[in-house]
């Protein structure tokens, strides 16, 4: 029987090393086993890993779960609003927020991974939603004015202040900063549409002073990144 | 398949009466104490096993497997036949794991089990979420069978009364005749209704002061192998040697094997870098366990074990051999002994019946059972060594098989583990492992070779020749 010069114990004719520290085995050809007679099978598939779902079977499963609720839901809402008042009236807009939820839940297990496109979908949705609460009286009233408006920038703001985050090499407390200087620019977009929706002054107020304020809390967080705290990690900073 | 009309009727005239008439409070818990014992049965899980349910996952599977390398290969037929033909002997065995609002509970399962080709990795988790899946199943490779069982379930003692039964069925079915008792069960026989008693409800003793906690112990470093894998290494030693070696210390075989098993550890920790201050470790503390059924009257295939804890304190010093062999008999001897065992069974009872544990909603109380599972159990023993001893074949087929083997599935916390069981003249020590180094089964088996015995060693992981296990220092 041969063994382990290393360890000092037996082994098994087949095996060509030792499987406590791998040194290897000499072996004698015509005393030796083929792989097959391995006293351990060697197919690595358990029965049972039929039944193991994978993860993308799993999100199929979801989206499916999600879609079936959501038409359920629908139709029970349109035939309750078609049942007591025999037309289509508040379910309308009942029924645009249950698929807005639908579209916003289903994307990102559609489009697990992808980050970027998911967002700009779910993006695209909320404006589609506005539009369409708003049209369904037959006229456009706030959504082309202030909805849509108001969602494109955040969405661009934000989208650019993220962008800046992450092309940082050094992500400490001056991305505080730069969140402060997302904030201010929204604002300051904010109440301007705000004025020209609403057809009054075009003069921004309340934001540029909401904004210096940030300006400079922002200053002083970049200040204090690139000169005091040398670019430290937030988690090694704030660490419980 | 499990009669409508199976065994469980004819339970023994107490355990017809309505539960309100019983005194003890755990007899209650099953359905069989009532009138209507063909309504829909259902049993409640003991107090060693509600924890298991809570921590069931991919990564901690809570089976354990008992296997038979036998003569011949195995007739996968027969087998099934085997299988079929002992299953309703053991109706507590036969059910599926469900979700109550509170508690898991186990119903009765009609489902056909069937006979499953073994794989590579074994003790893979079975999915209770199915409908109809058994939480044990029966295996088969080349000359191989195996039974892979969930604490959930039984214990050894529990699970090697059903293996013994099915071999011995397999065999009957081959010609061999084998007599009932002693661990073989007739499968046309009655079960008895104190084999799915609680025991641990029973031997319970209300007021009896709190165990006291242990403190954290050392944990095996390791990266993780694959998910779904394990590294089975199993050495294979002659019985009656290490019978004279242990004698020779003046121990018990498991004295000597976990006197082994904790200088092994020692070994490991002695290697690792960020043990080289002493001041910074912790102690190596190995879970030894024990059949209560030794200490307290009872009969149940149901979970029914508890441990010992030896420990050594690298803190303070190299411990030799000799020291440990000391130190770990002592300490066993002192777990081991009823009045103690008594302390930790009443604290386990009295926790799952406090009125304000059982209010929490099971899905809250998953939560609580895995931080406990983490704090109360892993937390507090370096890895786990159990000797379930001897396998105690009846004759008939004694000579049909070669070895025995346990084998334990390991979990993250632990990493490593080992069963150790004897059959015949060969004594099995098989260690689970799910991190990619193998120091502490190298620290082990090398142990008992420069101790002068001769050990086989197989592992179901082949290694290139000359690669070592990565990140292995010993």
């Amino acid at each position: 029987m041969p063994y382990c010069s290393n360890c000092g114990v037996e082994l098994d004719d087949s095996v060509a090393a030792c499987p406590l520290c791998s040194t290897p085995i000499q072996k004698f050809d015509a005393l030796t086993r083929k792989p097959e007679d391995s006293p351990y099978p060697q197919h690595i598939i358990d029965p049972e890993d039929a039944y193991r779902l994978s993860k993308a079977e799993r999100r199929r499963i979801g989206v499916e779960l999600l879609t079936l609720a959501v038409a359920l839901a629908s139709a029970a809402l349109l035939l309750v609003d078609l049942l007591s008042d025999a037309s289509l009236g508040w379910s309308r807009y009942a029924v645009a927020s249950v698929v807005f939820g639908w579209i916003v839940s289903v994307t990102p297990i559609v489009l697990y991974g992808r980050i970027k496109a998911a967002l700009s979908i779910m993006a695209a949705a909320v404006i589609a939603f506005l539009l369409v609460l708003d049209g369904m009286d037959g006229q456009m009233e706030w959504s082309l004015t202030l909805g849509t408006p108001i969602a494109m920038t955040t969405f661009m703001i934000a989208a650019a202040t993220a962008e800046i985050m992450v092309t940082r090499r050094i992500k400490g407390i001056n991305l505080l900063g730069i969140g402060a200087l997302g904030l201010s620019v929204f604002l300051i977009a904010l109440e301007s549409i705000l004025r020209i929706g609403l057809g009054t002054s075009i003069r921004p107020y309340w934001s540029i002073v909401a904004a210096l304020a940030l300006v400079s809390v922002a200053v002083f967080l970049f200040y204090l990144h690139g000169r005091v705290l040398r670019g430290a990690d937030l988690r090694k900073i704030f660490r419980l | 398949m499990t009669k409508k009309s199976g065994p469980l009727a004819p339970a023994q005239a107490q355990y017809r009466q309505p539960y309100r008439a019983l005194g003890s409070s755990h007899a209650r818990e099953y359905s069989h104490a009532r009138e209507y014992p063909r309504a829909h049965p259902w049993y409640a899980l003991d107090h060693a096993a509600i924890i298991y349910p809570a921590i069931l996952s991919d990564k901690i599977s809570a089976y354990f497997r008992i296997q038979a390398t036998l003569v011949d290969r195995v007739d996968v037929e027969r087998l099934q036949a085997a299988l079929d033909a002992i299953r309703p002997r053991f109706p507590y065995l036969q059910i599926e794991l469900r979700k109550g609002f509170f508690w898991f509970f186990f119903e009765r399962n009609e489902a056909p089990n069937r006979v499953v080709q073994d794989s590579k990795f074994p003790m893979q988790k079975l999915s209770t979420r199915k409908r109809g899946g058994y939480l044990y199943r029966v295996r088969a490779f080349d000359k191989r069978v195996a039974l892979e069982i969930c604490h959930i379930l039984t214990d050894g003692y529990g699970a090697m009364i059903f293996f013994r039964s099915l071999l011995a069925e397999y065999y009957r079915m081959q010609g061999i005749q084998t007599e009932y008792g002693d661990g073989v069960f007739d499968p046309k026989g009655t079960p008895d209704p104190a084999e799915w008693e609680d025991a641990f409800s029973r031997h319970a003793t209300p007021g009896a002061p709190k165990p006291v906690r242990g403190t954290a112990a050392w944990h095996l470093p390791g990266l993780a192998l694959p998910l779904y894998t394990m590294r089975v290494t199993t050495g294979t030693l002659s019985l009656a040697s290490v019978l004279v070696k242990a004698k020779e210390y003046g121990a018990t075989l498991t004295v000597y094997l976990a006197a082994v098993y904790l200088a092994a550890l020692q070994d490991v920790q002695d290697a690792h870098p960020r043990c080289a201050d002493r001041r910074k470790r912790k102690p190596l503390r190995l879970q030894v366990p024990a059949n209560l059924r030794n200490f307290f009257p009872s009969t149940t295939l149901r979970n029914f074990s508890l441990y010992a804890l030896p420990d050594i304190d690298t803190r303070l010093g190299h411990y030799e051999f000799r020291e440990i062999i000391v130190r770990a008999k002592a300490m066993m001897s002192l777990a081991y002994d009823s009045k103690e065992l008594a302390r930790t069974i009443t604290r386990n009872v009295m926790t799952a019946k406090n009125p304000f544990i059982r209010i929490i909603p099971l899905i809250l109380k998953n939560i609580f059972m895995r931080s406990v599972y983490k704090s109360h159990g892993e937390n507090l023993y370096s890895s786990l060594a159990t000797n379930v001893g001897m396998a105690r074949l009846p004759d008939s087929f004694a000579e049909k098989v070669l070895r025995i083997d346990v084998l334990l599935p390991s979990t993250p916390g632990l990493k490593t583990v080992a069963a150790m069981i004897s059959h015949r003249d060969a004594l099995s020590i098989s260690f689970g492992s799910v991190i990619e180094r193998n120091d502490l089964e190298r620290a082990f088996f090398t142990r008992l070779v420069k101790d002068g015995l001769r050990v086989k060693v197989e592992s179901n992981q082949v290694t290139d020749p000359g690669k070592e296990s990565s990140h292995a220092l010993l």
